[in-house]
């Protein structure tokens, strides 16, 4: 399924015909362009199109005024929840408590509304009146550029990806899993394990990646980071572990093992420098240890997934954008 | 009068064989109750168990029951379902779920009390809780499992009053026709 069907058929039928046909200048929108849309309850339909936000209007025009916006009803956006969680919302109680539903394809669906509390812990989000997708990137060849710093004498680093939301870290680290399990002519591919908890790497529907992560990878889909490391590592044999945002402090202990095992480590962390994870009480340890061996730092200044800098476990500058 | 002795022969042979299709109806009624029952503890342990979505539930039991002669219009019931929850036409789940009773299970020797049975259940699928969900299959269960005793209690009597009714009505129509 294309990309723009896959966004399409979670929206009720209005706004399903509204972006579709969503153009700028009366000239159809490139979807791989588009980044964000944003719905709230009787709130303005708002996207993100090539780094800028826009209001659509009834029509499907991208405008910067709120002129003939399209607004969104209470029961569409009610509808929309229903085919978010193909009618089936309890089989998402957890990717709801965490505040976000992936969904066919590993775009992130974020929602917000009223929470429900029991023993002081989010238990379930109720009234969700706010909805916001992120779609995913399948960029192949994004990482042609970090490829070489990461493999060092033959053997894969263990990588931290460091990016702040929206700068494509998710993307490389698909990118870079891609390219490691293929291979290439210099270099021939390693068996990846991906523990993609939240279904954004693989995309995996009913088990099966829809993105491609390379012929010697396996995907370890909806599984928590710290358990599916340790899982893969016992049961799948991977030279190479790829995770997504990690952070909590039961994901140290899973690295520290996976690293020890003689495993390598590719993760990704919200971040914009160094410094910044340095601050972090799990992860700060991790850098100063020297655990990780590569540091690539993101942005998007010029486009998303945009290198600004390459480090070594020492600190010293192997790339820097120009 | 050797055409009539032939005549009424068959006359009799004909509502013996109504009566015999009407006794019949309720015991394939009592298997399509117990079909059902199964059916949909397997749903509840599907999404029990493994969490999963209501169309995958639906397609996985249209795959379990494909190729099953005696189970074709549930697998046909589950497919349908399936289908249409994938494509998400726009329609709701109550809408969606109504539908397929009414099209693939409308024709079965299932009464109209089954179906409005299990028409309701559609419109009660879809929440937030999950325990819910298996609470509302469990009710739906209990409330066919009810059904069902009662109908067990009644079928041979119920059978027996068919076969009975049946060559009755043959031969008083013989003896009004002669």
């Amino acid at each position: 399924m294309e990309k723009k069907e896959e966004i399409l058929q979670i929206f009720p039928l209005r706004l399903r015909n509204i972006i579709a046909h969503l153009q700028i200048n009366k000239i159809p929108i490139d979807f791989e362009q588009l980044q964000e849309i944003r719905l709230r309850v009787k709130g303005p339909l708002l996207v993100v199109y090539k780094n800028r936000e826009y209001f659509v209007t009834e029509n499907g025009m991208l405008s910067i005024s709120n002129h003939r916006t399209c607004f969104i009803g209470k029961n569409e956006l009610r509808e929309m929840l229903e085919y978010i969680g193909n009618y089936s919302l309890y089989a998402f109680e957890d990717e709801i408590r965490q505040g976000f539903i992936t969904i066919q394809g590993g775009h992130r669906v974020g929602i917000a509304g009223q929470t429900v509390l029991e023993a002081e812990r989010v238990k379930n989000i109720k009234h969700i009146s706010f909805i916001n997708i992120r779609l995913s990137h399948q960029i192949k060849g994004c990482a042609d550029k970090v490829i070489p710093y990461i493999i060092f004498q033959e053997r894969v680093c263990h990588t931290l990806i460091i990016s702040p939301p929206r700068c494509g870290k998710t993307t490389l680290l698909r990118d870079i899993i891609r390219q490691l399990s293929n291979g290439d002519r210099s270099r021939c591919g390693v068996t990846v394990g991906v523990v993609d908890e939240r279904s954004e790497i693989g995309a995996c529907y009913m088990g099966v990646p829809q993105n491609d992560l390379g012929i010697r990878t396996d995907i370890l889909d909806c599984c928590p980071k710290a358990d599916g490391m340790l899982m893969l590592l016992r049961s799948m044999s991977p030279s190479v572990i790829a995770v997504d945002e990690i952070g909590q402090r039961e994901d140290l202990d899973a690295i520290e093992y996976v690293i020890n095992c003689g495993c390598q480590l590719i993760a990704t962390v919200h971040g914009s420098c160094i410094d910044d994870i340095k601050l972090k009480p799990v992860l700060g340890r991790m850098v100063k240890e020297k655990m990780f061996e590569r540091y690539i730092i993101l942005n998007n200044r010029e486009s998303i997934g945009n290198i600004e800098e390459i480090y070594d476990d020492r600190g010293t500058l192997l790339y820097k954008a120009s | 009068m050797y055409f009539r002795v032939i005549g009424a022969f068959f006359v009799i042979l004909a509502s013996t064989g109504i009566g015999l299709y009407f006794g019949s109806n309720v015991k394939d009624r009592l298997e399509k109750l117990q079909m059902l029952k199964q059916q949909f503890i397997a749903i509840k342990s599907d999404i029990g168990y493994s969490k999963t979505t209501f169309p995958e539930a639906m397609q996985h039991m249209a795959e379990k029951l494909s190729g099953n002669r005696d189970c074709y219009e549930f697998a046909n019931f589950y497919e349908e379902l399936s289908k249409q929850l994938i494509e998400r036409s726009g329609i709701s789940l109550r809408e969606i779920w109504e539908n397929a009773v009414e099209k693939h299970l409308k024709k079965t020797t299932l009464t109209a009390s089954d179906l409005q049975l299990l028409s309701s259940l559609g419109g009660q699928f879809g929440g937030l809780d999950r325990d819910m969900q298996l609470k509302t299959i469990d009710l739906y269960l209990a409330r066919l499992e009810e059904d069902r005793i009662l109908e067990v209690q009644k079928a041979g009597e119920k059978m027996r009053l068919y076969r009975t009714l049946g060559l009755l009505a043959g031969a008083f129509l013989v003896v009004v026709m002669l």
